[in-house]
């Protein structure tokens, strides 16, 4: 049986295994396993919400990952950046986090930068089949919209502060859909940085998890995704929420030509 | 007019509730139904609108029935 299926496809005896659970799914298969394969997707922020993001889409056995953040790991990351250890304290996250991905799935293909994501660093997308936001400032959000939207790459983004989280799909890549500033406009970062405010680990953890589940759906043109919707995370009531977004006609992002 | 409130994660820390009922009120906009929620309470954070479950802004005037839910802006990670 096994045989008969390997003379049609490209996966080796041990990637049949390795995503043996994954081939199993209707909603993934074979097909779903080659297409992942093919596809490249940039990682922004590789705090507690990329980490599981980005061994989550590793072991699903995306084919290319570049991981951009500029930080270096310290002593208050370890309670939810997973990737990270006490001895990685003083190294560039990018660094430890595209060794360990790297460690679990050997044929990913990494690439990193150290550069902080911004209007003139944006070119980085420019190839890439999708971006998510891991990050963790309304600021950096905003030059990863507009950059998505420049180059047409859909956008996953995702939040977390103290229990609290939030999710949604941008689909920069397509024309007239709502985009991450129609919802927020006007935010400021002091009143909502993670800087003075705790946060729950296993919360980036979910967020980071839900990111990856989103990348793939998508990248298998999944129906039933975030699209245009803000899944509302409250985990010190339990409690899931969706709001749809509609596009703000006076948006001065995605209706600027 | 009367409409059904719903206050989301750290909102509903903020009212002490996570829903409740307005009634007998004129037709206003979302932005000012939180104004006058929140009127003798010190305030600071910024809040996100929903009705019936759409993202709008402030200015959107409300209507008989509408479900309205306050949520924040999350930009951490
Ligand atoms: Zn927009």
């Amino acid at each position: 049986m096994k045989n008969e299926k390997k003379n049609n496809i490209s996966l080796s005896d041990e990637d049949l295994l390795r995503y043996n659970k994954h081939i199993l799914l209707d909603e993934i298969g074979i097909d779903g396993i080659e297409l992942l394969n093919t596809k490249h997707i940039a990682i922004i922020g590789l705090g507690g919400i990329g980490c599981p993001l980005a061994q989550y889409l590793s072991t699903s056995g995306i084919g290319t990952i570049t991981l951009i953040d500029s930080d270096i790991i310290e002593e208050t990351n370890l309670q939810r950046q997973v990737l990270y250890t006490g001895l990685d304290i003083g190294k560039y996250k990018v660094d430890i986090a595209s060794t360990k991905i790297k460690k679990m799935n050997p044929k990913l293909n990494v690439f990193t930068s150290k550069l902080r994501f911004c209007k003139d660093t944006s070119k980085i997308i420019r190839n890439v089949d999708m971006v998510i936001d891991a990050t963790d400032n309304f600021s950096t959000r905003t030059a990863i919209n507009a950059a998505t939207i420049k180059y047409k790459k859909p956008l996953i983004m995702g939040a977390a502060i103290e229990m609290q989280g939030q999710i949604s799909v941008f689909r920069n890549d397509h024309k007239d859909m709502p985009c991450y500033n129609c919802l927020y406009s006007d935010i400021e970062d002091q009143a909502t940085s993670c800087m003075n405010q705790g946060v729950l680990s296993s919360l980036t953890g979910a967020v980071g998890s839900i990111l990856a589940t989103e990348a793939i759906k998508v990248l298998l043109s999944m129906s039933e995704t975030l699209e245009s919707k803000l899944l509302l995370i409250d985990f010190k009531n339990m409690i899931f929420r969706n709001i749809k977004i509609v596009k703000d006609k006076k948006c001065c992002v995605c209706n600027e030509l | 007019m009367k409409v059904q409130v719903k206050y989301f994660a750290n909102i509903k820390d903020l009212m002490g509730k996570d829903t409740e009922d307005i009634k007998d009120m004129n037709s206003i906009t979302v932005g000012e139904l939180w104004l006058n929620l929140t009127k003798d309470m010190d305030i600071q954070i910024k809040v996100l609108y929903a009705v019936n479950q759409v993202y709008v802004s402030k200015d959107y005037k409300l209507n008989d029935g509408d479900e309205i839910a306050f949520f924040p802006p999350v930009t951490g990670g």
